[in-house]
């Protein structure tokens, strides 16, 4: 209880500012185009195969996965946003892939201009994916589609190249969403750790992203005898671990969701077993049933903290910890009786 | 007579791994089985494409199209000594790169797309039946 209340003030500053870390080693404003946690295969990066000057590609990246989320195949994943910015063409509904020029423009396919001259493309898409229109506003890290092979692929992969935002006069012909590409770098920790430059190489595996946690599902159940309410957030979560724990540190996370109800209590959960990536579930208890249809907000921190090898946790043990993250997001939950 | 000799050495070696890459994997450039092209088209794409020895990957020829005194050649990355198929041996895929093969005086000279300047200048000269205008204008740096 007493993290609780210590926490509160860290709370109340995440609840107001953005909770992606910062890196002032490497300050470029992109993230890898997938959710953090999905490792990214580079097939093709600059220069390198068709990554020419010729086809103005020679900045692009070509990133696949193998066997994510748990198969052994090469497979789709989750596309998102590297950069803020506003869409200004897309094609979800391209079913085409051929190994040959006769079907490059028919690859589905999202640009996001950045307002700085430049736009990024992502390229060979699923058909579907999520409701997206030209004129929409996209956060860094939303998810804009899934990686497919529609138009000029030999299988399943993204292109992303940031490149010359295209002439609006120019939108009408054929292919006008392809310019010529410019150099970018990447923040992703697992980037900078593995490419100091920030610039993804070919034949990398590199894992997407920083930490983050999301809501996969919520629901909430009918009071108990006692007359309490049970509210049931289910998340996903994934640490990036950075910055990185000293060798032989003990890394501990504990979840807390912090119910924003009068006379209500969340379960700190202790998840140091699963740092990495999972998901987990935690429980939400309301004194009280209010009937009728309700919504409501939880707001879920994911503390990270490391103890140092051989340092004794708690009072008395000395400087012997240090928060690494706190990660807070506030999801809704809807109670339907 | 040596230049002649150098030819059929390559022309031999090129029917030789025509079809098995895995025969062959010191060799960057191979024609997949199922690709029909003429012999010596085969072995001008074979021993002139650029290597893209920077990325260390090889390259197989995916398709081929002749159209008189001109080709186009779609090739496919993957690794050295891996069959031509990404899915099979855990190659993850990618683009094509492309060449354009121009007889002269009875021989092919291939230009592949890295190679900036000849293949620019080539594909301004290339039959639209081959390359269309729209697949033209792919190739951004060119224009």
């Amino acid at each position: 209880m007493r993290r609780l209340w210590a926490a509160i003030p860290l709370l109340l500053a995440a609840v107001l500012m953005p909770t992606q870390p910062t890196h002032a080693s490497n300050p470029t404003p992109y993230q890898l185009p997938a959710l953090g946690g999905t490792p990214l295969h580079v097939t093709q990066g600059n220069g390198d195969g068709n990554h020419d000057v010729a086809s103005g590609s020679q900045y692009a990246f070509d990133f696949a996965t193998n066997g994510y989320p748990g198969n052994s195949g090469i497979a789709a994943f989750r596309v998102t946003a590297a950069r803020a910015g506003t869409i200004i063409g897309l094609r979800t509904d391209a079913h085409v892939s051929c190994p040959d020029l006769s079907c490059w423009t028919q690859a589905n396919y999202v640009l996001i201009d950045h307002g700085d001259g430049t736009s990024g493309l992502y390229l060979h898409l699923l058909s579907g994916g999520p409701a997206l229109a030209v004129g929409d506003q996209v956060a860094q890290g939303e998810e804009i589609g899934f990686a497919g092979s529609t138009g000029y692929a030999s299988g399943i992969h993204l292109h992303f190249m940031v490149e010359q935002t295209p002439r609006a006069s120019g939108r009408t012909v054929v292919g006008w969403w392809w310019t010529s590409s410019v150099p970018v770098t990447f923040s992703d920790p697992d980037v900078v750790r593995q490419d100091p430059d920030g610039v993804p190489k070919a034949g990398q595996v590199l894992v997407a992203g920083s930490n983050r946690i999301d809501a996969v599902a919520a629901s909430a159940t009918g009071p108990t005898a006692s007359g309490r309410e049970s509210w049931n957030l289910r998340v996903d979560y994934y640490l990036s671990g950075s910055p990185t724990p000293p060798p032989g540190a003990t890394l501990a996370v504990f979840m807390t969701p912090m119910p924003l109800l009068p006379n209500s209590v969340g379960q700190s959960e202790d998840l140091s077993t699963q740092a990495g990536t999972g998901t987990t579930i935690s429980t939400v208890w309301y004194d009280g049933s209010v009937p009728g249809p309700r919504t409501t907000s939880v707001l879920v921190c994911l503390d990270f903290t490391w103890t140092a090898a051989g340092a004794t946790p708690g009072p008395g043990g000395g400087v012997a910890s240090e928060s690494l993250q706190l990660v807070c997001r506030e999801f809704a939950l809807v109670k339907q009786w | 007579m040596r230049r002649l000799a150098v030819a059929l050495v390559v022309l031999a070696l090129a029917i030789l791994g025509c079809g098995s890459p895995a025969a062959s994997p010191s060799t960057a450039w191979w024609v997949d089985s199922s690709v029909s092209m003429p012999p010596d088209l085969q072995a001008a794409v074979v021993s002139q494409s650029m290597a893209p020895a920077a990325s260390g990957q090889a390259y197989v020829v995916r398709k081929a199209s002749v159209d008189g005194d001109w080709a186009i050649v779609s090739s496919m990355a993957v690794s050295p000594g891996s069959s031509a198929s990404p899915a099979a041996t855990g190659v993850p895929p990618t683009e094509m790169t492309v060449s354009i093969a121009h007889r002269v005086g009875g021989s092919w000279q291939v230009v592949n797309e890295r190679d900036t300047a000849a293949f620019c200048t080539a594909l301004k000269d290339v039959p639209p039946t081959l390359v269309s205008a729209e697949e033209a204008s792919y190739f951004t740096g060119c224009h």
